[in-house]
């Protein structure tokens, strides 16, 4: 399995000889991260405990990149904990321990063991009830358990509709709520942080980044992402008008569904049985940012089912990152 | 990088939008139109806002109304950022609500715009909310705006309707200094001068809406000196500090004189921008300074071009816009967060309210409420880095936080700065306070007593004094009911008139101290914060906290000075423990328990303490 990984081609890490490189970054880009930098000092000057929540996508590499930078040439203060649903890709695992072993990072794994233990899994369960119990509720709980009073994300607005109306610094009252309608008002960049009894902040550097931001600066800082996003041909299955990625023997076909080997890749990266994949020949940074150029004025319908209703607003006052 | 096929705009920085206007102007359509035909909407987005309008139809407004309070209501009650780029620039859209009740966000959104979209009705004109939304975003930092005047298909695409619009917007525009860049006649429903060219106004020779975005060229930036707000500071393994923060004007390079806010001149050994080693950084960069000699230099402190000082502002006159549904009051104290600093800020005068109608502030005696904008007065307790907004917008601008419930009371600019060092200038003094105790041979301290009347402070602090007097040590009582015959006449009892009684206390006390005198304050002192401050003029280092303690109902039944009796019979008004609240110390130096010990034992226990530290 690790020999797969090695093979597999990917962009080196970072590592001290390129953080002396010249910066390769154009004008938009700098000042994308230098904001993003501003707020993730902001983050550990102002909380006693922050944490940033790793989720191995490429929002979450692009993130660690910048949390590095932020503080260097000191090392990176404060942890990075991943909510793991056990259903994510075994290639993802590979990459988050990957990153582990290299040194350098505390990582902190919060997985619903209870939940597990009665069965819960994406197949049984609908997506909805399967969220909350692996991904929400163990969320919740690893806050209140180690006392982080700050979870620093890297979600974007351009991601979603509610999440287009996120605070850079958001709160949560106590139980982890969201209260879309009495957020706190943002003015010139300055972050109200105080927090009251129970209450805590998630942290969104990232608020501001579109998704063409991020693979470009993933191109310019040649940050490593899981290879899951390069097209290569994988095992899907057809269902509803996706491609379903077969990613280990726990996946179950329908009646009338045959396995097949299509080139596809991953736009976004969770658990496999609740990812589509989209057919595509990008197999590199290069091609995924040329994907999304002509991308933006075509037709995609491919995740219809996650934008039905507002489903990400309700996730999201439950907890939901 | 340079990817064929990609839009030479996209590698510059966003332009940054905002909305103006009343609500049913059809903000959110006019966006929605925007994105739609500038090609930013995904497909599956689309047939979602179809699927939810109704057949055939599209609801613009759908594409930007996020969350579901605001699809229930048909109303935007957020602000929603929004992303789309053409082939020749990209934008950033802040759409901020339109009711009254949302002006908060309207601020919020001009803090960060650079060009502002205001949307009048070619069928109702200038609204109040238009006039309201154009005053605020001036006074929050916006200067350029381009005028659309909207459902020109209800008006039949009259010539004279618009201009007739378009007049009284440019007098409005000029009164509040915002420039013009363009006014559009559009009909944002069928898309009419949104992005296309509407053939129904043939007599409008001037860009779409788009165009005239695409086309805006932003004031060149002013080269100033470099400001460096410390935002964070790094330890180093092995030793060594660098501070972080991002520089808010000029440029540095390694090598060059900086002062720190409190005059101590440094240079910068070592430099880095985004994590890199950099030979120069520019203004907006997120950068790392090793300083030569290393500093103790913390969050809140700002670094500077010798040439400039910002640090020492002890006054601000500012202009705010009160956030909540409580009232501003002035006597408050409240944290200030300026750059990134954050102090305690005493609201020690409220000039006025403006009047957006009118432009002009006017002294009154109603309550500061919600959306209200206030010219007022702010005494910090400790001296900070402030420069008005006009001259930076990093250390002019500040937001104002409401300790107790954590809440964004108020948001502002300043718009005059006084400051310690300058404006008043320091007498020197020949002979010091060191000298002064060494004459009397001894070092003096302030023992500050503060508890309820009743509590035993005054007893105490009479016991202590005749102790020392006995030891021949000088001695003072400085009494908070004496001061209030004399040095404090003018003062009441409200919580403004409580903390500036503490403030001429402190002050006073420490002049004693300074005169080499052991000073004894016995004052009732009710508040936490205005102590803080005490201790903070007096020095860490010779200020002691007694907190003489006894439960109120003891002090009700001892009640020395008839006090509580006529607090209970309705002739003393705000009196302690009756009426207002106390706060005890958290962390006093010494907590005497007055009603479980006697007299003689606390006053040992005081003096034990004087002596243990070593003011004895």
């Amino acid at each position: 399995m690790l020999g797969l990984f090695l093979q597999t081609p990917v962009s080196m890490p970072l590592n001290s000889a390129q953080l002396s490189a010249e910066p390769q970054l154009d004008a938009h880009l700098r000042l994308l991260e230098a904001e993003a930098i501003s707020i993730l000092r902001e983050a550990r000057a102002q909380f006693r405990n922050p944490v940033i929540l790793y989720s191995i996508g490429k929002d979450s590499s692009v993130l660690f990149h910048l949390a590095r930078k932020a503080f260097a040439p000191g090392t990176l203060p404060m942890p990075l904990m991943h909510v793991d649903t056990t259903y994510k890709f075994a290639e993802m695992i590979r990459f988050r321990d990957a990153l582990v072993a290299r040194g350098g990072v505390e990582l902190i794994l919060a997985v619903n063991e209870a939940a597990l233990a009665e069965g819960m899994n994406p197949f049984d369960h609908d997506a909805s009830t399967y969220t909350a119990a692996m991904k929400t509720v163990p969320l919740r709980e690893a806050i209140d358990r180690h006392g982080f009073d700050c979870a620093i994300g890297g979600a974007r607005r351009d991601e979603e509709r509610s999440r287009a109306k996120e605070r850079v610094f958001s709160l949560r009252d106590p139980g982890h709520v969201w209260d879309p309608r009495h957020q706190r008002p943002e003015f010139f960049g300055l972050y109200n942080t105080q927090l009251a009894i129970g209450a805590t902040m998630r942290c969104f550097p990232l608020s501001n980044w579109t998704e063409m931001d991020v693979w470009r600066y993933i191109h310019a800082e040649s940050i490593e992402v899981v290879p899951l996003y390069f097209a290569s041909p994988r095992r899907v299955v057809r269902r509803n008008g996706q491609w379903l990625p077969v990613d280990d023997a726990r996946f179950r076909t329908l009646p009338g569904e045959t396995i097949e080997t299509v080139e596809v890749r991953f736009r976004t990266l969770g658990c496999y049985p609740l990812t589509a994949a989209v057919e595509s020949s990008a197999k590199s940074v290069e091609d995924i940012v040329a994907e999304l150029l002509s991308t933006r004025h075509s037709e995609r319908i491919g995740r219809i089912i996650d934008h039905v209703g507002s489903s990400m607003e309700d996730k999201k006052r439950e907890g939901y990152f | 990088m340079a990817h064929p096929g990609m839009p030479a705009a996209m590698s510059e920085p966003r332009l940054r939008l905002m909305t103006l206007g009343s609500v049913d102007d059809g903000k959110s359509t006019l966006i929605g139109r925007l994105l739609y035909d500038s090609g930013a909407v995904y497909e599956d987005h689309l047939v979602e806002v179809s699927r939810a309008a109704g057949k055939g139809d599209i609801d613009f407004s759908f594409l930007v109304d996020g969350l579901k309070a605001e699809r229930e209501q048909g109303i935007t009650i957020d602000v929603a950022y929004r992303y789309f780029a053409t082939q020749r620039r990209s934008f950033l859209i802040a759409d901020a609500p339109g009711h009254e009740q949302y002006t908060r966000n309207q601020a919020a959104a001009a803090s960060h715009a650079q060009l502002g979209i205001v949307l009048v009705t070619a069928t109702d004109g200038v609204q109040p909310q238009t006039r309201r939304h154009m005053a605020i975003a001036a006074l929050f930092g916006l200067s350029h705006v381009v005028v659309a005047i909207n459902k020109m298909d209800l008006v039949g695409f009259d010539r004279a309707a618009f201009a007739a619009v378009a007049e009284d917007m440019r007098r409005l525009a000029a009164g509040l200094g915002l420039q013009i860049v363009a006014t559009i006649p559009v009909a944002a429903k069928a898309g009419a001068n949104v992005v296309q060219r509407g053939d129904d106004m043939a007599w409008y020779e001037g860009p779409s809406l788009l165009g005239c975005l695409e086309s805006f060229s932003l004031p060149a930036p002013v080269e100033g000196p470099a400001i460096l707000p410390v935002q964070h500071t790094l330890r180093i393994e092995g030793g060594g500090r660098i501070s972080c923060g991002t520089l808010a004007s000029g440029q540095i390079r390694p090598g060059d004189p900086l002062v720190t806010d409190g005059g101590q001149r440094v240079h910068i050994a070592e430099l880095w921008s985004a994590g890199r080693p950099v030979e120069c950084a520019q203004a907006g960069e997120a950068i790392a300074v090793r300083l030569n000699p290393e500093r103790d230099i913390g969050r809140g402190a700002v670094l500077t071009a010798p040439s400039l000082q910002a640090g020492g502002a002890t006054q601000l006159r500012v202009r705010l816009v009160w956030l909540v549904d409580y009232a501003l009051q002035s006597g408050r104290t409240y944290q200030l967060q300026i750059g990134t600093s954050g102090i305690s800020a005493h609201v020690s005068r409220i000039e006025g309210i403006l009047d957006l109608a009118t432009m002009a502030v006017t002294p009154s005696d109603k309550a500061i409420g919600v959306n209200d904008l206030v010219i007022a007065r702010f005494s910090l307790l400790a001296p900070a880095p402030a420069l008005p907004f006009a001259q930076n917008r990093a250390l002019g601008a500040f937001i104002l936080v409401d300790r107790a419930s954590a809440r964004t009371v108020a948001a502002g600019v300043v718009l005059g700065v006084e400051r310690r060092d300058t404006d008043t200038p320091w007498q020197a003094l020949e002979v010091s306070p060191e000298r002064r105790a060494s004459l009397l041979g001894q070092k003096p301290c302030v023992l500050w007593l503060t508890g309820l009347s009743g509590a035993g402070k005054s007893t105490l602090a009479n016991l202590v004094d005749r102790e020392l007097f006995g030891l021949g040590r000088p001695s003072v009582i400085l009494d908070g009911d004496n001061l209030r015959h004399g040095l404090n006449a003018d003062l009441g009892f409200s919580d403004a008139d409580r903390i500036e009684n503490i403030r001429r206390v402190a002050f006073v006390a420490a002049m004693m101290a300074d005169a080499g005198l052991l000073v004894i304050v016995s004052l009732l002192s009710p508040f936490e914060e205005a102590r803080r401050h005490a201790r903070q003029v007096i020095g860490e280092n010779r200020f002691i906290e007694i907190f003489v303690d006894a439960p109120l109902d003891v002090c009700r039944q001892r009640d020395p000075k008839g006090l509580y009796a006529r607090a209970d019979a309705g002739t003393l008004q705000r009196f302690t423990g009756v009426a207002t609240g106390y706060e005890p110390p958290t962390s006093p130096d010494l907590h005497l328990h007055t009603d479980q010990i006697e007299a003689a034992e606390s006053g040992r226990l005081i003096l034990d303490m004087v002596r243990r530290r070593g003011f004895l």
